[in-house]
């Protein structure tokens, strides 16, 4: 049989402001939105490396620290982290480029040069050990890593997953993208646990397979991660579909569960 | 009853210093000499291998894996492409940094590369999953791709795992300090850093019910070290879980392992870290261990896939390859490194994996008797 899930807490840090279970705060006024977003304003602790981390992985730490400041974590050998980065650290990868350019290789920019960058500093701060998956897939790496962490609960694994969803990229470099993107940066992060002890606060996941339908175009990671934060937000009972990339299936929410 | 495993289908040749010197995985058991080019020894910080040639390496890399490995029985609607590599083919990326000019049909995403290389494999209708976990990307390929045939996400998987020598790379590890000017010793006493390498690989997974001799996925697992960004963890308390949590995952006790295929970078920290996890995981009582990073080179993210097939090669070979580069033990613990060829007396193997970010990462293969 299998396990129930709960979603126990989310966030999503977005061109407006920051979503979280405590509801919706705008960037304040004179504020340049994520790109100049603060240790305060997602994390009450300091944490001296913030101001070093580059965009993605700011972005992806900003996401936990918000989700899990309203989870805290109880077992952390048992706690996964599961990221879908489409874009990689395309903007460090660039970075560190021109560094070697510069004839002076920049070991720090080196380091963050891996998509894997991304999940060090919420292991860290967090003290989260337990299992790891990075997934860079084009338009379903969301997807994917909901339908990963679900799979790592169900059997087991795990008994709380991070599932992080960032696109991560500076100003400059989204014409690399070409003209279909969006140019906008963005970063969603879900808790989702086997046990639920939140007196009816957390809401009931649901994940079912289905089969591709190949002709219909694919659907847009960053649209379909954002319907389930929208359900999450205003705590509706709803489903969310996904098609593309000879996959498919959906997550149903149910709320008011104990 | 019959019981349903992750059974490898096809685990073809490694390839080797792509471009420059194919060499297949015999070579690894019978020759005790490094057969890694070299170009990136003391680094020259000019040094760009595949100029101009956009992805030239992974063109080169799938049409040699695609021509070893008979991929057209596979009903690809069932199929999952796993594509693992910490960075790929970076040239095109320097290309652009160089020149500032887009090439036609370029994108610098990993995505890409695996789109490119899936075309190439003919295997168009296949779901894609792209997964980058630094050095550990092949061995959680091969984790995720175990839970999905478990599952029934999928009924084959084919892993390919590929990472390329690039200025971008070359650089970027002799600036953190972490290369070898004389070649990698894992180890060894007179270690003093890795050597990077070319590689890819394939492996072809599938759910059945296994025959006699066929090469299984027994158990996975990976952990964090919650610990450092890059630097392995001093305990190696974190791969020791891994370890543990595969060898629980395989159902297996410690003593039924075979030989140890160690991550095995040849600087100083891993090494020291993997030999601490080692004895925790399994006492008094440790089997042969490996490493090949001395032979063919760290190949990155490619590397622990390249490595898990040097390890089913092990099993069906029943011979455990020399660590090459390795003379005297230079880690704390007692750990038995091999220094030439042994005969492996047990039937399963454990393969180990750590990458960037504090990921680890542990495989329990076992050849099947019914």
């Amino acid at each position: 049989m299998k396990k129930p899930i709960y979603v126990r807490s989310f966030s999503a840090i977005l061109d407006e402001g920051i979503y979280s279970p405590a509801g919706f705060a705008p960037w304040p006024q004179g504020q340049n939105g994520i790109f100049e977003i603060t240790r305060e304003q997602v994390l009450a602790k300091p944490y001296p490396a913030f101001g070093k981390l580059c965009l993605s992985d700011k972005l992806a730490f900003c996401a936990a620290s918000v989700a899990l400041s309203h989870c805290p974590v109880t077992e952390p050998l048992f706690t996964g982290i599961c990221l879908g980065l489409p874009l990689g650290s395309l903007s460090t990868d660039l970075r560190y480029m021109e560094s070697v350019l510069s004839a002076f290789p920049s070991p720090a920019l080196f380091s963050a040069t891996l998509p894997s960058s991304a999940i060090a500093d919420i292991a860290i701060f967090f003290g989260l050990k337990g299992e790891n998956r990075v997934f860079v897939n084009e338009s379903d790496s969301g997807y994917t890593a909901m339908e990963n962490a679900v799979r790592l609960l169900q059997t087991g694994k795990c008994n709380t997953v991070a599932v992080l969803y960032v696109l991560a990229l500076e100003e400059k470099d989204f014409a690399l993208l070409g003209d279909g993107n969006t140019g906008k940066n963005r970063a969603y992060a879900l808790i989702l646990s086997t046990s639920c002890d939140d007196g009816g606060k957390a809401m009931a996941l649901e994940f079912k397979s289905a089969q591709p339908n190949k002709d219909q175009p694919c659907d847009s990671g960053e649209l379909y991660f954002h319907s389930i934060m929208q359900l999450l937000h205003t705590r509706s009972a709803g489903s969310v579909p996904f098609n593309g990339n000879c996959v498919a299936g959906h997550f149903s929410m149910k709320k008011d569960v104990s | 009853m019959s019981i349903s495993e992750a059974v490898i289908l096809e685990q073809g040749e490694i390839l080797c210093g792509l471009g420059q010197l194919q060499e297949t995985v015999s070579d690894l058991f019978e020759n005790q000499t490094a057969i890694v080019p070299g170009p990136c020894f003391g680094v020259d910080v000019a040094y760009a291998p595949f100029k101009n040639e956009s992805w030239r390496s992974l063109t080169t890399a799938t049409l040699t894996l695609q021509t070893a490995t008979d991929l057209s029985d596979i009903d690809q609607s069932e199929t999952a492409f796993v594509f693992c590599a910490a960075k790929g083919d970076l040239t095109p990326l320097e290309e652009y940094c160089i020149s500032r000019k887009m090439p036609a049909d370029f994108s610098p995403l990993l995505h890409s590369q695996a789109r490119y290389a899936k075309k190439l494999l003919g295997l168009d209708d296949c779901r894609t999953i792209v997964v980058s976990n630094a050095c550990a990307s092949g061995a959680i390929g091969v984790q995720i791709a175990r839970e999905m045939l478990i599952a029934k996400t999928c009924k084959n998987a084919v892993i390919f795992g590929f990472d390329a020598i690039s200025r971008f790379v070359a650089t970027g590890f002799n600036s953190l300090a972490a290369l070898s000017p004389a070649g990698a010793k894992p180890f060894d006493a007179g270690r003093n850093g890795l050597t990077l390498g070319d590689g890819a690989g394939i492996v072809v997974l599938s759910y059945r019910e296994p025959f006699e001799d066929d090469i299984l996925i027994k158990g996975a697992a990976s952990t964090n070290d919650a610990n450092h960004r890059t630097g392995p963890s001093r305990t190696g308390e974190g791969l020791h879980r891994a370890a543990s949590a595969a060898l629980r995952d395989a159902n297996m006790p410690p003593y039924e392992i075979g030989a140890i295929k160690c991550h095995g970078t040849a600087t100083a920290y891993n090494d020291a870290m993997e030999a601490k996890a080692i004895v925790s995981a399994f006492g008094e009582e440790i089997p042969p261990c490996f490493s090949v990073k001395g032979a063919i080179g760290h190949t990155s993210g490619a590397g622990s896939l390249l490595e898990i097939i040097v390890a089913a090669e092990c099993l069906q070979r029943r011979k455990i390859p020399p660590t090459c580069g390795f003379e005297n033990l230079g880690v704390d613990e007692q750990i038995p490194v091999c220094a030439s060829s042994q005969t492996l007396l047990h039937q399963s193997m454990l393969c180990l994996s750590a990458g960037f970010g504090g990921i680890n990462a542990a495989i329990v293969l076992t050849e099947h008797s019914a």
